[in-house]
């Protein structure tokens, strides 16, 4: 199979020069060229990221001056401000589809969507994905399922308002919430459609990893951005059809009278018929996916971060095969973590125990992940590009906020603080920030690679990193003292109880941190798009790297690389290496790409 | 059925004789010393029953019933004479002053209570359920008991 692949795709380069008429539209709209959906998926992403950022800092500004007249409230959000004056409903709203859209659009879609397609056929040395066509189909059922989430923006009763876990029975009875109407509907479908895009995604990515090596790419050579890919993509299709069922029976519920999630339910003066159905189970369902979901987030990110930082270490990275698998140790313990949401919802605390156990077992490897990029860093000779500085970016909230994890993995711990800030402030660091890092160390380090040799401007990344990760510490980091004076989420203002008074001066520096990110990326929103019009053309492999996407040419070319395919002789993370004399092995130059033979005095070691 | 004409406000079975010397109250008051055995049910959707002082928490879901226990040991009094809460109220109630002093809303003075609040999403008030607590000294608490009507005496006569 994959001989036959090969040998097709070979072909094609051969006589690529005669039949390539390709017009505007298979090019760049219909485009079944990974690199081209790479940027589709990151552009969407980015556009979406825009929206979800937009979102926090309205709903920021009004926890910080609950109740205050702004005019920009108005002016965006319409009926739903009244005077200028934010509603609870709306808030609500706001908050659900900031979680949905960050967790779901940005950094699911935007970060593995864009650089699985970008790397892998890249960096296996293959011409392209193992189906072009699904490819891009994926690409369009993301699109499709962006449009219907902004869509639902605009609904009558205003978008689905339930928190972005959904659960029911608010989200299920359109007289619990004026959300919980047509608004949850379009989120149930485009969420639907969300997750045919990412299964047709990640089959992709797991097939393409496994038949479309070139030669000489073992699996233990694969650079550790491909394992994470291929991991992510696994835990992927493993997890997001039971998401897919909690939405189905969820919306038959909704719309054909069963009770799957609903029983005994008295609401607005009225006894429902539904019997029997338990919102538990729900939730079992939701964080079935939910937890794995974190790490679909997150995975890519780290993958991101061990090829950037050994890049930029000029170092190899520390521990190749325990990083490889921690990376497959963290996916299997975390389809078995789910629990560990569900501490208080009424569970066996016998079985909360059980979750705690494999929860902090999680520990283990995601520990020996951030050992060892501290290993790796130590003693490197350092480029502090702006790559790097959002990797070890990474690395800092990611033990920030696993470190708070411990606490929220342990069911007695988490009684006091579940559903408060203090939730709020670990999932922020640990997944939302981290996994954010990753995405702009990814496009700092290959937008050369997206864009045909152009460079971003190094400056307005240096701008861009500090103030990002000084903000973003000082939104979340205060976070963490508000949860643990028990302040709840989800809540639309905290005046009701005097006891949170003193807390509103923190507040509002959060809120002046959040203010001052959000403005930080519109410094990189600009440095993006000039640079993809004026960024000075770089050399084919700026950073030095090992890995085969540098061996391809600057001009996008269907098939990657002209002429044959380059073969693999060593694993991706050769950096700095000598012969036992201590001159490098290829003279002058610190690194030696996989495709270079073994030199005749080199010692091959085992990684 | 609930029927708040008849002042039968959660929807007691008056047939159910279990039913009749329950005792339905706007807050919770608690005897020191022993221990509380909550049961939590729900009506319409999820809620949870926050109470941040005891670090106690559990849903209420429509449909089962969940439990928490604990034992209260400090009143609501000796509360208000620790160290801490004093500084804590002194803090807020110089904040609401000058509140008042603008004009704003939220600024009535504050004593310290305990409090049950909701913390599972539940709608536009969500930001807005809670109930006070109340710990007092097993005679008081008997005391505040025997005032309570029963479901039985309270709950208005058919028309
Ligand atoms: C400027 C950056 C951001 C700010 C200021 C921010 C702020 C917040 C705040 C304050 C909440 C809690 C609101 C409440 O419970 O009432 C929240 C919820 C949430 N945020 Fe963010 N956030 C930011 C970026 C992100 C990112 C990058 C992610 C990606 C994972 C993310 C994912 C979520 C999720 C999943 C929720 C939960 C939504 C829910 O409760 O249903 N946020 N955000
Ligand atoms: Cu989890
Ligand atoms: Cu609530």
């Amino acid at each position: 199979m994959s001989a036959t692949a090969n040998a097709h795709a070979e072909d094609h380069a051969h006589d690529h020069e005669h039949h390539h008429k390709e017009t505007f539209i298979t090019k760049y709209i219909f485009s079944q060229d990974h690199k081209m959906i790479a940027k589709q998926y990151l552009i969407t992403g980015l556009i979406m990221g825009f929206v979800g950022i937009a979102m926090s800092l309205l709903f920021r500004m009004q926890l910080a001056w609950p109740g205050r007249e702004f005019p920009i409230f108005e002016a965006v959000l319409g009926k739903w401000a009244p005077g200028g004056v934010m509603d609870a409903d709306i808030y609500l709203a706001l908050v659900t589809i900031h979680g949905t859209i960050m967790v779901f659009f940005v950094l699911t879609a935007g970060l593995s969507g864009t650089f699985s397609n970008l790397l892998i056929p890249l960096q296996i040395g293959a011409r392209d994905m193992a189906s072009g066509f699904l490819n891009m189909v994926s690409y369009w059922l993301f699109f499709l399922s962006s449009v219907i989430m902004v869509i639902s923006l605009f609904v009558e009763a205003g978008p689905a308002a339930a928190g972005w876990t959904i659960y029911p029975p608010l989200s299920a009875l359109p007289m619990a919430q004026p959300g919980s109407g047509m608004g949850m509907t379009l989120w149930l479908v485009s969420m639907t459609i969300f997750i045919a895009s990412s299964l047709l995604g990640s089959l992709n990515y797991i097939v393409t990893v496994i038949n479309l090596r070139t030669k000489g790419m073992s699996m233990t050579r694969l650079p550790l951005t491909i394992w994470a890919f291929f991991v992510t993509a696994i835990i992927g299709v493993i997890s997001f059809p039971v998401l897919l069922s909690a939405g189905l029976l969820l919306l038959m519920d909704r719309s054909f009278g069963t009770s799957f999630f609903l029983s005994d339910i008295f609401i607005q003066g009225e006894v429902l018929h539904y019997q029997g159905g338990s919102p538990v189970l729900y939730e079992h369902l939701f964080w079935f996916l939910g937890h794995p979901e974190v790490y679909i987030v997150l995975l890519p990110a780290l993958g991101i971060t061990s090829e950037v930082m050994s890049t930029n270490a000029r170092k190899p990275i520390f521990g190749y095969r325990a990083m490889v698998a921690s990376i497959i140790a963290i996916a299997f313990l975390s389809t078995i973590v789910w629990g560990h949401h569900m501490f208080i919802s009424g569970m066996n605390p016998f079985l909360g125990s059980v979750f705690t156990f494999t929860t902090l077992l999680i520990a283990i490897p995601s520990a020996v992940k951030a050992f060892n990029y501290i290993t790796t860093l130590w003693k490197g000779n350092l480029q502090l590009n702006p790559a790097m500085l959002f990797s070890i970016g990474l690395v800092s909230t990611f033990i920030t906020g696993g470190l708070t994890g411990i606490i929220l993995g342990d069911s007695t711990l988490d009684i006091n603080v579940h559903d408060t800030y203090f939730v709020v402030a670990h999932f922020h660091l640990v997944m939302g920030i981290s996994a954010l890092y990753g995405l702009f160390a990814g496009v700092y380090h290959w937008f050369p690679k997206m864009f045909e040799g152009k460079m971003m401007n190094k400056n307005l990344g240096y701008v861009h990193f500090w103030v990002t990760a000084i903000c973003a510490y000082g939104v979340f980091f205060p976070m963490h003292f508000v949860g643990m004076a028990g302040v709840p989420r989800r809540y639309y203002e905290n005046t009701a109880f005097p006891m949170f008074d003193q807390l509103t001066d923190v507040q509002i520096v959060m809120t002046v941190f959040a203010l001052i990110a959000g403005a930080a990326q519109l410094v990189f929103v600009y440095n993006f798009i000039s640079s993809i019009f004026y960024g000075k053309k770089g050399p084919q492999n700026p950073w030095g790297s090992n890995t085969l996407e540098w061996t391809a040419p600057q001009k996008h070319i269907h098939g990657n690389w002209e002429g044959e395919i380059p073969h693999v002789y060593r694993w991706a993370y050769d950096y700095s290496k000598t012969y036992e004399n201590g001159e490098y092995i290829i003279e002058g130059q610190d690194f030696v790409p996989q495709n270079t033979p073994i030199q005749p005095d080199e010692e091959e070691l085992n990684h | 059925m609930i029927d708040i004409n008849r002042a039968n406000v959660l929807g007691l079975d008056e047939a159910d004789p279990n039913a009749a010397d329950d005792k339905i109250v706007k807050e919770l008051h608690l005897p020191k010393g022993r221990k509380v055995i909550f049961k939590m049910r729900s009506q319409d959707v999820l809620h949870s029953a926050y109470m941040p002082h005891f670090r106690a928490q559990m849903n209420c879901v429509p449909g089962m019933i969940t439990e928490f226990s604990f034992t209260p040991t400090v009143t609501t009094e000796e509360m208000r004479l620790r160290p801490e809460i004093i500084e804590h109220v002194k803090r807020t109630n110089e904040i609401r002053a000058e509140r008042a002093a603008n004009d704003e809303p939220n600024s009535d003075p504050w004593e310290f209570d305990y409090v049950l609040l909701c913390n599972k999403i539940c709608g536009k008030s969500h930001y807005n359920m809670q109930m006070k607590i109340i710990v007092e000294e097993e005679e008081d608490y008997q005391e505040w008991l025997s005032t309570q009507k029963s479901f039985a005496e309270s709950v208005q006569p058919q028309q």
